[in-house]
Formats: C-alpha cells, sequence, structure tokens
C-alpha cells in the first residue's frame, strides 16, 4: 500500500459536538461491555493506589517520624506499602491488557462491519467515492475512533476518580488547605481546554501539510522521468520548498503554543504550592496542622495538575475526532442501492451468506423491457430501451463514449438496476431471483483487467474457487495463456504483483479471460480492451476471444473489428438508442453510422486497395 | 559524505541554538531540583529553628530579616516558590522554542535536499529504485531525526543533569541513604535500553500484519468489479477477517510485551521510593538526619526515576538514528546528473546517428547496434518494431536520460554527449506511453511546463491536442483536479493532456513513444496535422505500433533486437518481404478475409 495516500477527505464540520453521532459510537463500544466493565474496576483500583500514597506517606511523616508510633507497627506499614506496590504493578499490566484487548476488538469489529457493508453496496456507492477515501475510513479513521474510545476514554476516567477521589480525602482531612488547592481547578480547567484545542488543530494542520509532502516525494520519485523530460526540476523544487517551509512555520507555532501552555500549568501549579507553604506552614507553626498533613497537600496539588490536563487533551481529541466518527458512521448507515427484496433473500440467502443449492440454470434469453434509466435526472442515459437476446448469440455493442454501452451491460449485470422498466432473463425479471444467483452465472471480462495480488493460479481460481489443477490448466490452455505461464519462472505458481503489475498488459488479459473461462458462464460480458498490444499477442487474444465467446450469450462492447465482424448481432448506440441493429454484411449495405466507423478504422490507402480488388 | 559530515552541514548556522537548548535546559534542572530545598528549609529552619549550616545561605536569611522575621512572615518563603517558578517557566518556554526551532529548522534543510538531489539522480536510478522504500527514508527516517533534535535530546540532558546533580546533593546530605538512592538506577536504565531495543522487532510484527490486512483491502477495494461480478464477496471477507484477525493478535502481543515492562518498571521504582521512605523513617527517628532532609531524599527520588526511565529509551532511539542517517546517507551519496553544464547550440532537427551503440549500465549485451540514419530538419521519421527492439532506448538517448556508449549522434553537428542536458530536454519535447499527471488541475497540469503560458495559449495547446472539448465538459472544466481528488480520467485522455503539456512549448523536435496508443486512428491523424498545421518547421520522431499512422513517414526505420533491419517509406517497405510486411499483414488481416 502506498503510504503517499493523500487524506483529501471532504471536512464534516466539527464546531458543534454532535451527541446523536457518539451515541452511535458508544453503542458499537458497548458491544465489549465485559471488557470494559472490567477495565474500569481496574481504572478505579489504579486511581485508589494513586490517592493512597500520599496519604501513606503522610501517615509515615506522622506517625512514625514526628510521633512515637511503635516500631513494629512499622512492618504493618512496609507489609501494607508493599502490597500496593504489588497491587499496582499488576493493575498496570492488567490496565494495559485489557484497554489494549478493547482497542484491537473494537476496530477489529468496526472493520469487520465495514467490510461487510462494503460487500453489500452497489456500484453507485464505488462510482462516486474514491478508492483512497474508503481506505482512510478503513484504516486511519478506524484507528483514530479506537484509540480514543480505549486509551484515551481509561484516561480521561482515571483522571475523573483520581480527582474525585484526593478531593475528597482533602476536605475531609483540611477543607480550607483543600479549597487552596481546588481554586486552581477552574482555571486550569479553562486554560486547558483553550489550548488543547488550538494545539490539536494546530498538530493537524502539521499532518495535512505532512501528507503532502509526502505526496510530493512521491510524486517526485514515480514523476522522475516526466519531471526530466519536461526540465521540471527547478520548478518542482520552488513548490517543495514552500511546503517545507510551512511545514516548519506551523510546527514552530504548535510547539510555540505547548511551549506556553506547559509553564502556565505549572505556574498554577507553583501558585497553589505557595499557597499551600503560606497558610498551611503557618498552621503548623501554631500547631492546628500535622507535619505529615503539609507533606501530603503539597504532593496532591501536584498531582491534581496531571489527570486535569488529560482531561482537557480528551475533550479536545474528542472533539476533533468527530470527523473521523463521522465518516465511519456516515459509511456504516449507507444503503446499497441494488438489493434483494426479504422475499428473495428468504429464499436464496443474503450475498454473504448464500444458498448456491437453489440456483436456477440459466439459458440465456434476454430481454429489456421498456427500460428507463439515468444518473442524474437532466441526463437520461436509456428511454424506452428495448431488446431482445435469443440464447447463444453474441452481440456487439458499438459506439462512442458516452452512448450508454457500458449502461447497458452495468444493467443487464445488475450492477445497477432499471428505474423504471424490467429487465427479463430467461423470461423472468431478475429481481425475483438474487444477485448472488446472476453473478454466480456470469463470466465478466472487463476492459482494464484487474487481478489479484498472488499467483497465477490463485486469480484464475478466482472464477471458481473449488477448481483443481487440471481444471485451471485447461481454462488456460482454451484461451491460449498455458504457453506464456509455463515460460514463466515458477510456471503457474508464478508471483503476478500487485494488481498483476509483473505481467503485461495483454498477459493480464489472457489470464482473465481464462478467469471467466472456468466458470463456464451462461452468460459472457466483455468490455473489450482498447490499449495497444504488440502485434503478436493481439492476435492470440483476438483468437481467445473467438473460441470464448462462441454458442454463448454474450455482450461485448468491442472495440477490434475481428470482434465485431464475427459477431451474431451487431448494435450501433447512440445517445442511449439503438440506431443500426444487424450482422456485419447487413449493416455494411446500410452505408450508416458503421459503414463509416468500420472503414474510418482503416486508413485510406487500405480502403483504396480494397475498393481496387472488390473491381 | 559521512555522517559526521551530514550532521555538521545540517546544523551550520544552529550551533548557538543548540547551546542553547542545553543551557536552559539545566537551568530548568537546577531550578526544579531548588523546589523541595526551598521546603526542606522552610521545616527544619523555620518551623523547626534549627540553625543553618551553610554561612551562604545564613547571610541571605539575616538580610531578609532573620529566621524570626520569615516565621512570621511566611509569604517570603511562599514568594520564594513562585519566584523559582518564574524562572522554570521562563527555561520552559525558551526550550520548548528552540527545541523547535532547531529540530524543525534541520529537517527542512534536509528535506529540501533530498528532494533536490532525488530530482537531479539520473533516470537510470528512478528505474531501479524502490518507491516505497525511497518515500520512507524522506519520511520516516528524517522523523526519527526531527523527533531526536525536537525533544529527545534535551530529555536526556534533563533526565542525566537531574540525576547527577540530585545524587550530588544528596551525597553531600547523608551519603549512606545516598547511595540507596541509587540501587536501582542502573537496573533501569539497562532494562529500558534492552527493552526498547528489542521490542522494535515486535514492533515490527505488528506493522507488518497492518501492512498486510491494508493492502489486503486494497486490493480487494480496486478489485471491487471483478469482486462483484465475480460473487466473490464472501470470499473476499473472510480473506480480509484472516488479515484483520492476524493484525489483531499480533498488536495484542505487543499491548502485553509493553505492559509487562512498564508494570515491572513502575514497580521496582516503587519500590525504590519505598526503600528510601522506610529507611529515612528510621534516620529520622534516630536523628540521624532531619525531617526536612527526609523531604528532601523522598521528592528527589521520584524525580530523577521518572526521567531516568527515559535515558534508556533514548539511548536505543539513538541507534535508530544512525541508522536512519545511514539511509538517509545512502542517497545523498548518489551521483547525481549533470544538467547545467554544456553546449547550447541552436536546434533545427537534423541528427545524425553514426554507428550508434548502447547498452544499460548492468547488461553485457547492447540493446542498440550500429545505428546509421540521419533525420533532416522538419522531416517526419517513425520507427517500428517489436516489443523490446530497442525503440525506447533510443528516445531515451536523444534526451540523454540515458548516454550512448560508442560512435556519434549529431545534431546540428553538434555531438549530443556535449550538450547541456537542460537546453537538450527544452527543445526535444517527448511524450510518454504512459504520462505521468501531477495532482493539480488539469489547467496547472499543461501549464507546468511553461510558467508564463496564457490562458489563451493553454487551451489553444489542448485544442490541438484534441482535448479542449472533453475538458470543458467536466463540471468544472480546466480546474478539474487530475488523479484521486478528482477525475479519473482514461488513457486517452491522458496522453492527450500530456501532449498539450509538451506542445505549449514550441520545441523543434517531438517524439511521440507511443503517446497516441490510447487515442482512435481520427484523432490520432488530427493531432498530428493540427501540430503540423501550426508549426511545420517541426520534426517529428513518432514511436507506434500502428501502421496506420505511419504510411506518411519520410522515414520509416524498422527496429528488431537493437538493429535496424529495414529502412524506407511505406511504399517501399510493403513491397520487401521482411518484418514491416508481417506487421502490415497481420494489421490487414480482417479486410484480407473479408476479400475471400
Amino acid at each position: 500500500m502506498s503510504t503517499a495516500n493523500l487524506n483529501h477527505e471532504e471536512e464534516f464540520n466539527t464546531d458543534s459536538f454532535d451527541i446523536s453521532l457518539w451515541k452511535k459510537i458508544f453503542k458499537l463500544l458497548w458491544e465489549h461491555k465485559r471488557l470494559l466493565i472490567i477495565l474500569f474496576t481496574i481504572n478505579i483500583g489504579v486511581a485508589v493506589v494513586d490517592v493512597a500514597f500520599p496519604y501513606l506517606n503522610k501517615y509515615a511523616i506522622d506517625h512514625f517520624v514526628m510521633g512515637s508510633g511503635k516500631e513494629d507497627s512499622v512492618v504493618l506499614f512496609i507489609v501494607l506499602f508493599v502490597g500496593f506496590v504489588v497491587w499496582q504493578g499488576i493493575n498496570i499490566f492488567a490496565f494495559f491488557h485489557v484497554a489494549g484487548s478493547i482497542e484491537m476488538n473494537f476496530a477489529y469489529e468496526i472493520r469487520m462491519k465495514i467490510m461487510r457493508k462494503l460487500q453489500e453496496l452497489s456500484y453507485a456507492y464505488y462510482d462516486k467515492t474514491p478508492n483512497g477515501r474508503i481506505m482512510a475510513r478503513m484504516t486511519s479513521d478506524v484507528n483514530h475512533i479506537a484509540e480514543i474510545m480505549s486509551w484515551s476514554l481509561m484516561d480521561l476516567f482515571w483522571g475523573s476518580t483520581v480527582m474525585i477521589g484526593v478531593t475528597i480525602v482533602m476536605l475531609i482531612v483540611n477543607w480550607k488547605l483543600a479549597l487552596i488547592v481546588l481554586v486552581i481547578v477552574p482555571i486550569l480547567a479553562y486554560i486547558s481546554s483553550w489550548f488543547q484545542i488550538r494545539i490539536l488543530k494546530n498538530y493537524r494542520e502539521v499532518r495535512k501539510v505532512n501528507s503532502l509532502i509526502t505526496g510530493s516525494f512521491s510524486e517526485g520519485i514515480s514523476g522522475a522521468k516526466t519531471t526530466k523530460t519536461l526540465v521540471l526540476e527547478q520548478n518542482n523544487y520552488q513548490e517543495f520548498i514552500n511546503l517545507t517551509g510551512s511545514m516548519r512555520h506551523r510546527s514552530i507555532k504548535a510547539a510555540l503554543l505547548n511551549a506556553i501552555f506547559m509553564p502556565l500549568v505549572l505556574g498554577l501549579g507553583a501558585v497553589s504550592l505557595a499557597g499551600i507553604l503560606w497558610y498551611g506552614g503557618h498552621q503548623v507553626l501554631i500547631k492546628s496542622l500535622e507535619f505529615g498533613t503539609l507533606m501530603m497537600f503539597t504532593q496532591y496539588s501536584s498531582q491534581f495538575l496531571e489527570p486535569l490536563r488529560q482531561i482537557a487533551r480528551l475533550m479536545a481529541e474528542l472533539q476533533l475526532a468527530q470527523a473521523s466518527a463521522e465518516r465511519v458512521i456516515s459509511l456504516l448507515e449507507e444503503e446499497p442501492k441494488v438489493y434483494d427484496s426479504d422475499e428473495v433473500i428468504a429464499k436464496y440467502g443474503t450475498i454473504l451468506d448464500p444458498k448456491p443449492a437453489i440456483y436456477e440454470k440459466i439459458n440465456g434469453n434476454i430481454e429489456f423491457k421498456h427500460v428507463y434509466f439515468h444518473y442524474n435526472p437532466q441526463e437520461p442515459i436509456l428511454t424506452d430501451f428495448n431488446l431482445k437476446v435469443k440464447a447463444g448469440q453474441t452481440i456487439a455493442l458499438v459506439g462512442e463514449t458516452g452512448s450508454g454501452k457500458s449502461t447497458i451491460v452495468n444493467m443487464l449485470c445488475r450492477f445497477y438496476e432499471p428505474i423504471k422498466g424490467k429487465i427479463l432473463i430467461d423470461g423472468i425479471d431478475y429481481r425475483q431471483r438474487s444477485i448472488g444467483w446472476l453473478h454466480e452465472n456470469l463470466g465478466y471480462v472487463l476492459q482494464s483487467p484487474h487481478l489479484f495480488a498472488g499467483t497465477i493460479k490463485d486469480n484464475i481460481r478466482y472464477g471458481k474457487l473449488d477448481a483443481t489443477d487440471e481444471e485451471i490448466i485447461a481454462a488456460a490452455k482454451y484461451v491460449n495463456a498455458h504457453e506464456f505461464i509455463m515460460k514463466m519462472e515458477n510456471g503457474y505458481d508464478s508471483d503476478v504483483g500487485e494488481g498483476g503489475g509483473r505481467l503485461s498488459t495483454g498477459e493480464k488479459q489472457l489470464i482473465s479471460f481464462a478467469r471467466a473461462v472456468i466458470r463456464q458462464p451462461a452468460i459472457f460480458i466483455l468490455d473489450e480492451a482498447t490499449s495497444s498490444i504488440d502485434t503478436e499477442t493481439e492476435q492470440i487474444i483476438q483468437h481467445a476471444i473467438e473460441t470464448l465467446l462462441k454458442g454463448k450469450t454474450s455482450f461485448v462492447i468491442a472495440h477490434r473489428l475481428s470482434t465485431i465482424v464475427s459477431a451474431d448481432r451487431i448494435l450501433v448506440i447512440r445517445k442511449g438508442k439503438v440506431i443500426e441493429d444487424g450482422d456485419h454484411d447487413a449493416l455494411m449495405q446500410r452505408k450508416g453510422y458503421y459503414y463509416r466507423l468500420y472503414t474510418n478504422q482503416f486508413n485510406e490507402e487500405l480502403s483504396d486497395r480494397l475498393l481496387k480488388i472488390d473491381k | 559524505m559521512n555522517k559526521k559530515e551530514l550532521l555538521l552541514k545540517l546544523f551550520k548556522g544552529y550551533i548557538v541554538i543548540f547551546l542553547g537548548i542545553i543551557i536552559v535546559t539545566l537551568g530548568y534542572v537546577v531550578f526544579n531540583l531548588l523546589n523541595p530545598l526551598v521546603f526542606s528549609f522552610v521545616i527544619d529552619n523555620i518551623i523547626d529553628q534549627q540553625p543553618i549550616k551553610n554561612p551562604l545561605i545564613s547571610n541571605l536569611i539575616i538580610k531578609l530579616g532573620g529566621v524570626s522575621y520569615l516565621r512570621s512572615n511566611l509569604w517570603i518563603t511562599a514568594l520564594f516558590i513562585i519566584i523559582i517558578f518564574l524562572f522554570i517557566g521562563t527555561f520552559l518556554y525558551f526550550r520548548g522554542r528552540w527545541n523547535a526551532k532547531l529540530s524543525e529548522g534541520v529537517v527542512e534543510r534536509l528535506r529540501n535536499w533530498l528532494y533536490e538531489h532525488l530530482s537531479l539522480l539520473p533516470y537510470s536510478y528512478h528505474v531501479t529504485a524502490k518507491t516505497g522504500d525511497l518515500i520512507q527514508r524522506c519520511t520516516s527516517d528524517v522523523n526519527q531525526l526531527r523527533r531526536m533534535l525536537g525533544n529527545q535530546i534535551s530529555e536526556l540532558v534533563f533526565a542525566l543533569g537531574t540525576a547527577i546533580i540530585a545524587v550530588f546533593i544528596l551525597f553531600s546530605i547523608y551519603p549512606k541513604m545516598a547511595w540507596l538512592s541509587m540501587i536501582s538506577m542502573p537496573l533501569i536504565i539497562i532494562m529500558a535500553y534492552f527493552f526498547f531495543a528489542k521490542i522494535q522487532s515486535v514492533f515490527q510484527i505488528s506493522d507488518e500484519a497492518e501492512g498486510a490486512m491494508s493492502e489486503t483491502f486494497q486490493n480487494s477495494l480496486n478489485g471491487t468489479r471483478v469482486v462483484k461480478a465475480f460473487n466473490r464477496e464472501r470470499f473476499e471477507l473472510e480473506k480480509f477477517e484472516k488479515k484483520n484477525r492476524i493484525f489483531r493478535d499480533n498488536t495484542l502481543k505487543v499491548i502485553r510485551v509493553l505492559g509487562a515492562y512498564w508494570s515491572l518498571s513502575d514497580t521496582i521504582c516503587l519500590l525504590q521510593i519505598l526503600l528510601i521512605v522506610i529507611v529515612g523513617i528510621f534516620e529520622a527517628r534516630s536523628g540521624r538526619i532531619s525531617i526536612g532532609d527526609f523531604f528532601v531524599f523522598v521528592s528527589y527520588e521520584s524525580m530523577i526515576l521518572w526521567p531516568i526511565r527515559n535515558v534508556g529509551r533514548v539511548l536505543a532511539d539513538m541507534g535508530k538514528v544512525s541508522i536512519a542517517l545511514d539511509r538517509i546517507l545512502e542517497i545523498l551519496n548518489e551521483p547525481i546528473e549533470d544538467i547545467e553544464n554544456g553546449l547550447q547550440p541552436t536546434l533545427s532537427g537534423k541528427i545524425v546517428f553514426d554507428h550508434v551503440y548502447f547498452r544499460y549500465d548492468d547488461a553485457n549485451e547492447d540493446v542498440l547496434k550500429d545505428l546509421t540514419f540521419t533525420i533532416m530538419p522538419k522531416q517526419t521519421i517513425a520507427i517500428i518494431g517489436p516489443t523490446g527492439s530497442g525503440k525506447s532506448s533510443l528516445v531515451h538517448l536523444l534526451t540523454r536520460l540515458y548516454d550512448y556508449r560508442q560512435g556519434h549522434i549529431l545534431m546540428d553537428d553538434v555531438e549530443l554527449r556535449s550538450i547541456q542536458r537542460k537546453h537538450l530536454r527544452r527543445n526535444v519535447g517527448i511524450v510518454l506511453q504512459e504520462p505521468f499527471l501531477f495532482s493539480k488541475s488539469i489547467y496547472d497540469n499543461i501549464k507546468i511546463a511553461n510558467p508564463t503560458a496564457k490562458q489563451e495559449q493553454i487551451h489553444r495547446a489542448a485544442q490541438m491536442a484534441s482535448i479542449h472539448e472533453v475538458i470543458n465538459e467536466f463540471d468544472q472544466g480546466y480546474q478539474t483536479m487530475v488523479g484521486e481528488k478528482g477525475v479519473t480520467l482514461s488513457g486517452g485522455q491522458k496522453q492527450r493532456i500530456a501532449i498539450a503539456r509538451t506542445i505549449i512549448n514550441s520545441c523543434p523536435i517531438l517524439i511521440f513513444d507511443d503517446s497516441l496508443s490510447a487515442v482512435d486512428t481520427e484523432t490520432d491523424a488530427y493531432i498530428r496535422d493540427a501540430l503540423k498545421a501550426v508549426n511545420d518547421d517541426i520534426t517529428t520522431i513518432l514511436i507506434t505500433h500502428r501502421i496506420s499512422s505511419i504510411q506518411n513517414a519520410d522515414l520509416i526505420l524498422v527496429l528488431d533486437h537493437g538493429e535496424i533491419v529495414q529502412r524506407g517509406t511505406h511504399d517501399d517497405l510493403i513491397d520487401q518481404d521482411g518484418l514491416y510486411k508481417r506487421i502490415y499483414q497481420i494489421q490487414s488481416s480482417i479486410l484480407a478475409k473479408e476479400n475471400e
């Protein structure tokens, strides 16, 4: 995965605290309630000891040092103290264990929920959402929320418990001294929240610039050839300097806020310490306060600072994490545009839990009946589109980009559904059967074939998960891929690299043919590639396509003349309408759009020669 | 350059700030340690009214009005606390400020060097370099240094300074207990050092598991269409679940190890404090130390212990910084390409190849052998041949991305090798087969090659490249962003934008490296006609698979295994038996079939 993934995310409004959103997050967190309860218990344990230590010291001073505590009760004191130390050690270990479990399990569950949701969502979602955004939700957003919902939340809880505990002990022991400590609380709370939100916002800015810098490095490296041939070195360097300059500027700004904030916090601590020394010292002098108590208060006053800062930090974090939470929740609440009805699910199961045993066989008769479709209402793509295809026919769809030929195929595959009208497969509206049923019967080859990281064998087997090695080899032989596969170092076990990167475009196409063939599909969909492949591979591919399509109901978005010419039926699509329909000979005779398109594919000279021979 | 030289170069101009950081940190240490001493003084000498041993302090007290005056005016000692804090606050502020200045300044410098150096490294370096690894060096390795400078150095000074000064003071109070207070220190430092040095490998397992999970997810996401069409939703879910689970379990292991370390080191620290408390109790009871001394011992112990835990950690991190610097140096020590020096002749388009041989550095066989041909100004030359025949290598030579090994290439009678690279590349416009567009707007992508270009020029270049209308159809027109942020452009659209970008500067020589492969033949012809119409003086070199594109070329060279196997015009070549005729026949086979 590229770390240079720039998370240019839509910004959600983070100004107001969205309670209903956090309720949803807490509901997800509550699924781990057993761990949560354990964690809260441990937390209280840790906080109790944190509160108790200064008190123990006070006891030691007043009793053993100043007073005349018995030597044997010192032993008891030591045992108690050691007990606390061990108890704290165990608690810290348990705390890590449980908080870690919550973080990881919470993140694990949310990821699974997202993944499940993504499997249900249809093309409409993917067409409008760039992969980088989905990726960011799955990784950084989930990590962010999980971290806050475990460690930070526990810090908040620990901080509050310590503060409450300390406050109670102080008030009981000496309420006047307690007030001197407590008086700084509101001031500190205000200062902390003022600074923390600004500090975090600044760091967020820094992170943004940082990801831009990473992006620049990545572009500088992968675009090196372009940079050199266009002599852009100077230009790019200037832009980069601006970025690093703004990075330095912002980082220093964030650090300065911190450099002011820390002394302020300590300053408040010093003020309350001075107050304790002044007032408490006086009380000790007039013997109305025990010496150990004074010591205890000095410790408490500094112990108060840390939890308060933690709480302020967490409040700021929560506010800033709201965008992450919003993105994750909005993905989880996304509704698929194409889905099965309840009756269909009852019969055929869901996508993730299907019942393939009862899938009906498909013969391959297809009918589009008064189909309407648009992505947005102003621009209708298909209007009252009708088409009847007999089983076993090869249909070549020809037309310009944007003519609607891809939409027809997407509609047939039920990646999108008609807005009005019906699509019948073997005479039955395909919405009466499940999505899984249709897709299980499809053989689909994309224009730019996507292979999965793994071996060639894995990739062909993707078409039929229980295929034997013999079946895989047979499929590869069928599409003439066997020969090049065997030439590779590890044959069928050769690694194709990420996205099939180690194979040439032509080789990727052949593998994707084999992957479709091994399914023995009832309907074949082929989106032909336009990019150039060297002439000899091209011939192999042509041959492969011919064998592939023979006698199967197939739809081809065709670019190669050979495919078009040998199709049973050619549909010329323009602005969502079939403007010409027939086989090659019939369409050539019409001397219409197809005729022009066909002759244009070749240069004038070739046509000239052709005409000469015709005469 | 070695590590020392690199650091010296990076620190140039920052030495004063660096020293300043050390000084204010030490100042912070001293004043921080004063606090408990003031308390102890109040306890022993003011409240308990013991005689003051230190003559300096007793002088000061007398000046302030004597012990009994202080007793009735405790606010003076309280004020002392505040004054101490004012010093601490000031030191802290400057420490934070200078830390940021130093680390950000040094790192900015390093980032800029890296970027500049990378962009000047020869093309051959970029071909073999691993992008992900390079980015890692430029980002996380640089950050390692940033953390060290921004934080860890002053933390180290703070921890060691506190420990040394505090121990020194404790020894001056009561050596016997001072020894005791140091017992656990080496143990804590060594433990932390080995722990943080070792935990790296455990972290790596978790990082790798996360990487594997992201990769699986990304892979499945990129193949969404295949997943859906093949009904493999459940398969993908299960595949992801496995990686998700492995990541969770591995990371939990790391957290547990961390938990074990922190709980163990906390326990050791607390036991050390307990030891001092208990011994202190007995010593104070027997009167060998005062209560104020007891207070100082207990306070210092915790002031020393918590920072000292960081020492081991910082030392372990220093090892990592050293490795990071090595990795950065590997980049900076690569020799760069000279784009500034050389001749700058006026190039008309006359190019002579005279027995040119070329091989890549690591190869032991020539990819171009004995090439001899002449291109005259204004001519269109086509080069055709199977994949791997050396077509692209030829283009690399013409822009001096690589230099030839033997023979001569003359441009207007000047040896190509002696021409300044910058000048050459400004005059030889080249459009690559898979052009790289920057993640900027389309407008900026075209403008990038000529920063002074006006809007009309940009539109005209786009029109000539037959992409103007397509751009205008986008919602945001020329301001549409390229890449993830904006539209996904088709291969043909990218190629045409790259063409517009190249022709916005009027280069006398234009090379199309199979760069019209993804547009249809008509557009292909249109673009080349438009170019000719605007400027008839352009010399064009076309590399292509398409016979139809090159029929009007003045000269066609057929390359095979790095050699010119045929040369001539289209009409010459279709009458000869050979590679050209074979390619021609394959491409027109459908027509032939039709005629039977």
